[in-house]
This record gives structure tokens, sequence and C-alpha cells, in this order.
């Protein structure tokens, strides 16, 4: 898997994803995506729409950090996951937890309310 | 199952041996031109499976091997998976609840519920050798003819 950071508009730090968030790919990137999303406060659009592949493994990953950011006081979104990838979220309920946003008018929308 | 699979691959139970096993199936994916949404379903619930059997089945670090048998019918398609690693049956499990909140968000049974949710049937039997399990997908676009075909 390969991760890209930029800082977006008034705070919100953006981390794109891209390849198969499957064991072997989530390992790669865990360490420095948690040290990004869960070591200081920030609103953190987390941009799926490049996972291709998205295992129970990578779910884990994403919610332990959404865990802790909350826990500093910030909060996550995952944004622009494609179709198969928003059924394997969905069927696990992470919606409920972590908002699916699909444009940044709503993202921003999800940043206000969690 | 009597009828010789269409394919199967065998796998040294270490996680590094996870890129073979999704080569050999969009290998076969591309074969058989399944639908996309079809090929996902099988990787999922195969990714998912075998992850599990390899991390929690040789929990002594000892050597062990994943069989993945395949085999194309007329709508759908059976996957069965065979382990000599600790006995484990997934379709005995009781999932948790689906979390309401992140506070309650634990990482027990997200895989079997995926498996549960992407795969038309699971079945488990224990035998000699080991874990065997089941999956079956149906395809409901190629309902009117057998995929069937000698792989080699």
């Amino acid at each position: 898997m390969e991760m890209a950071v930029h800082d977006l508009e008034s705070g919100i730090l953006g981390i794109d994803l891209s390849g198969r968030m499957d064991i072997i790919g989530t390992q790669q990137i865990d360490l420095k995506f948690t040290a990004l999303t869960a070591t200081r406060k920030a609103n953190v659009l987390v941009d799926l729409s490049n996972v291709t592949f998205m295992a129970s493994i990578g779910i884990r990953t994403l919610i332990n950090n959404a865990k802790a950011q909350k826990l500093r006081g910030g909060s996550m979104v995952l944004y622009r996951p494609n179709p198969q990838v928003e059924e394997v979220l969905k069927s696990t309920g992470i919606q409920a937890i972590i908002p699916i946003a699909h444009d940044i008018e709503a993202a921003r929308g999800a940043f206000g309310s969690g | 199952m009597a009828t010789e699979p269409s394919s199967q691959i065998v796998l040294d139970a270490q996680l590094a041996q996870l890129p073979q096993l999704e080569h050999w199936l969009h290998t076969l994916a591309g074969q058989f031109a399944w639908p996309q949404s079809l090929i996902h379903r099988i990787d999922l619930c195969l990714t998912e499976t075998v992850t599990n059997v390899i991390s929690y089945g040789y929990p002594d670090g000892r050597a062990g091997a994943v069989r993945i048998r395949l085999w194309t019918h007329a709508g759908q398609i059976e996957v069965r998976i065979d382990d000599d690693g600790t006995a484990f049956d997934p379709t005995s499990y009781v999932l948790p609840a689906l979390p309401v909140s992140l506070a309650d968000a634990s990482g027990d049974g997200r895989g079997i519920r995926l498996v549960r949710h992407f795969a038309d049937e699971v079945r488990y039997r224990r035998g000699a050798p080991g874990n065997q399990l089941t999956l079956v997908f149906r395809d409901p676009d190629n309902a009117g003819h057998s995929g069937s075909r000698d792989s080699g």
C-alpha cells in the first residue's frame, strides 16, 4: 500500500491511501498512518478512492486510529470509498461509528457533527 | 465432492504466501471471465479465511499447509479450504452486536461477519486432517451454462 499526506483547508488533514488493504498492505502503512492520524488532534479525511480492497484488518486499523483521534478531541471521516469497499465497510457497521462522505461538503458536515 | 476441482493451490501456513493466493484467484477469474463483483466476493472471503487460519491456527509456530480447491458449476462457484491447524468452526461463532459507538467497537469477529455476508453458503466440517470450510458463491448471471473448464 501507499500513503500520501497533505493539508487541506482549515485544519483538515488529508490522507490518501491506495492499494490493497489486506494484512500485508495494512502492515506497510500502519505505523505511519497511526503516527499521522492518532498522535495529535486533527480532523482527518482518509481518502479511500484508490483503495481497491478492504479486509477486516484494514477496518481494524481505521477504527483504532479513529478511536485514538476522538480521545484527542479530533475526528476522522472516510472519503469516497469505491462501491465494493463501501459495502465491506457498511456490512460491518462502520458507517455508524466513522462517517463516510462522498463530497467535501458532506465531509465538512461530518467533521462538524463529530 | 467427488469431481476433480477446476483448480487448486496449496500454501504454506505463512502470511507471506497471501499474494500467491491473490494471484491464483485473479488468474482463474481471468480464465473464467467472472464479473468483478463475484471476484471481489471470493477474494474477500478467501483472504479473510486464509488470513485467519494462518494467524490463529498455528499458535506454536509449527509448519502447516492450507489447501484451497475451487469448483465451477452452472451459476455457482464452490471453494473448499482445508487446513491442519487448530480446530475452529467459524459457522458456530457467535458474532457480537454491531458497534454503535467507537468506544464499543471491538476487533472480534469482523472477518467472520464479512465471510457470512459475502458468501451465499458457509459450511464447516472437522475431518481427520483438520478443518474444512466450504464457501459457495452464486453467480445468477451465469446460471445457464457451466463454467467448467480444464485449467490444467
